[in-house]
């Protein structure tokens, strides 16, 4: 995107632009994290377009209610929480729907042609282990282990105590290491 | 170090997990998509403070110069009509009119000070090409082109607009002809014949 220096800025100088009417700054901002949170909101969520839904409504409130955001330097995190929680209320809106698995299409990077059948069945495995998993439990594995968070910023971007959370992450990963015995070795 | 470095089968956990770090990617006009969205929540918030500090203004007003709303009855309203009539012709008498100014029309789009650049938006992957029409170029159709953005799938144009309320829209040509199109987010107006065009509110540049 051509944002010139502006992509070169910290968060809080973005946000500084934006809140005071550089509307495109918070283009940056959008690039910056998009990729970043695509993966988890995915596999929260089970399906891209999911994902792109919470995406775009966490995008869109975030900016919102830019002026609330306490800490511009942690525009990061506070974007997490909002995404995190975006994720919560489609999962919530939508769990009475079958369940979909994360399709491995063209629009799945890493996922593509190039895979062997093999891969592409074991990616389809662990997806549905992962979506077996209740709703806490699979996002604290996924912010623990697969975005590699530490427990300090989980609890930070989710609310929850840190014990709690490491007792989710626990039963976690016992259950997908069930889940998908046979299949994983 | 992860929790399960001490358990037997780490291995396997690890695979499970690396095979979640793939990296997952959004559709190429994610980012479009959002800030188009972004741009119609920056207006419409434009439009609420306008009309927050047009309400301010009204209620601060002096008496005479607050709007009023007067119910009258249908013979009521007759005499009242007659006698402002009345009352008309006799001034028509008595004041002489002063020559009217000479109206000016200028092509384009209006250039006064404290204009301030807006950008208009529109994703149509099936367009061919989109034009942007408005109360500030007469409705003129093909004065402002938009520009297809590298994706293709959105369009693009920024243009100076003087403070104030604008109507505008899109005209999109594609496979089928052209057709009419208001910004979907942006509040919109209809005219007597049904048209619907969108708004957009200009703050004053700053």
């Amino acid at each position: 995107m051509g944002h010139g220096s502006l992509s070169e800025r910290p968060d809080a100088s973005i946000v500084a632009a934006v809140l005071t009417g550089n509307t495109d700054a918070y283009g940056v901002l959008v690039y910056r994290y998009r990729d970043a949170y695509t993966r988890f909101a995915a596999h929260m969520l089970g399906s891209l377009e999911d994902a792109d839904d919470a995406l775009q409504l966490a995008f869109v409130r975030a900016f919102r209610n830019l002026a609330q955001c306490r800490d511009p330097d942690k525009f990061g995190s506070w974007l997490y929480q909002i995404v995190v929680n975006e994720c919560r209320t489609l999962a919530a809106r939508r769990a009475k729907r079958e369940r979909r698995m994360i399709r491995s299409d063209e629009r799945m990077n890493g996922a593509s042609t190039n895979h062997p059948a093999n891969e592409m069945a074991l990616h389809d495995e662990i997806q549905y282990a992962l979506s077996r998993l209740e709703p806490a439990q699979r996002e604290a594995f996924l912010l623990r282990h697969v975005e590699a968070l530490s427990y300090e910023e989980i609890s930070e971007i989710t609310g929850d105590g840190i014990s709690a959370l490491k007792m989710r992450v626990k039963r976690a990963t016992a259950r997908l290491r069930d889940l998908l015995e046979g299949v994983v070795t | 170090m992860m929790d399960w470095n001490d358990e037997p089968d780490r291995a396997s956990v690890e695979k499970i997990i690396n095979h979640l770090r793939t990296p997952v990617s959004l559709d190429e006009t994610f980012d479009l998509r959002v800030m188009s969205a972004v741009h119609g929540v920056a207006l419409a918030q434009v439009d609420a403070q306008h009309s927050v500090s047009e309400a301010t203004e009204e209620n601060a007003a002096p008496w005479w110069r607050k709007k009023y709303t007067v119910r009258l009855s249908a013979w009521s309203g007759l005499a009242l009509a007659a006698s402002i009539f009345g009352i008309m012709l006799i001034g028509a008498k008595i004041i002489s009119r002063p020559a009217a100014a000479p109206v000016v029309r200028t092509a384009g789009i209006q250039r006064p000070a404290g204009l301030k650049t807006v950008n208009f938006i529109l994703v149509d992957e099936s367009a061919r090409q989109v034009w942007l029409v408005g109360d500030f170029n007469g409705w003129s159709k093909k004065q402002i082109p938009l520009e297809r953005a590298a994706n293709g799938r959105a369009w693009t144009v920024s243009i100076p607009l003087s403070q104030g309320r604008h109507e505008y829209a899109f005209i999109v040509a594609d496979e089928n002809g052209e057709r009419w199109v208001a910004d979907p987010l942006t509040p919109a107006v209809e005219d007597d014949f049904g048209t619907t065009s969108s708004i957009v509110r200009v703050e004053a540049a700053s």
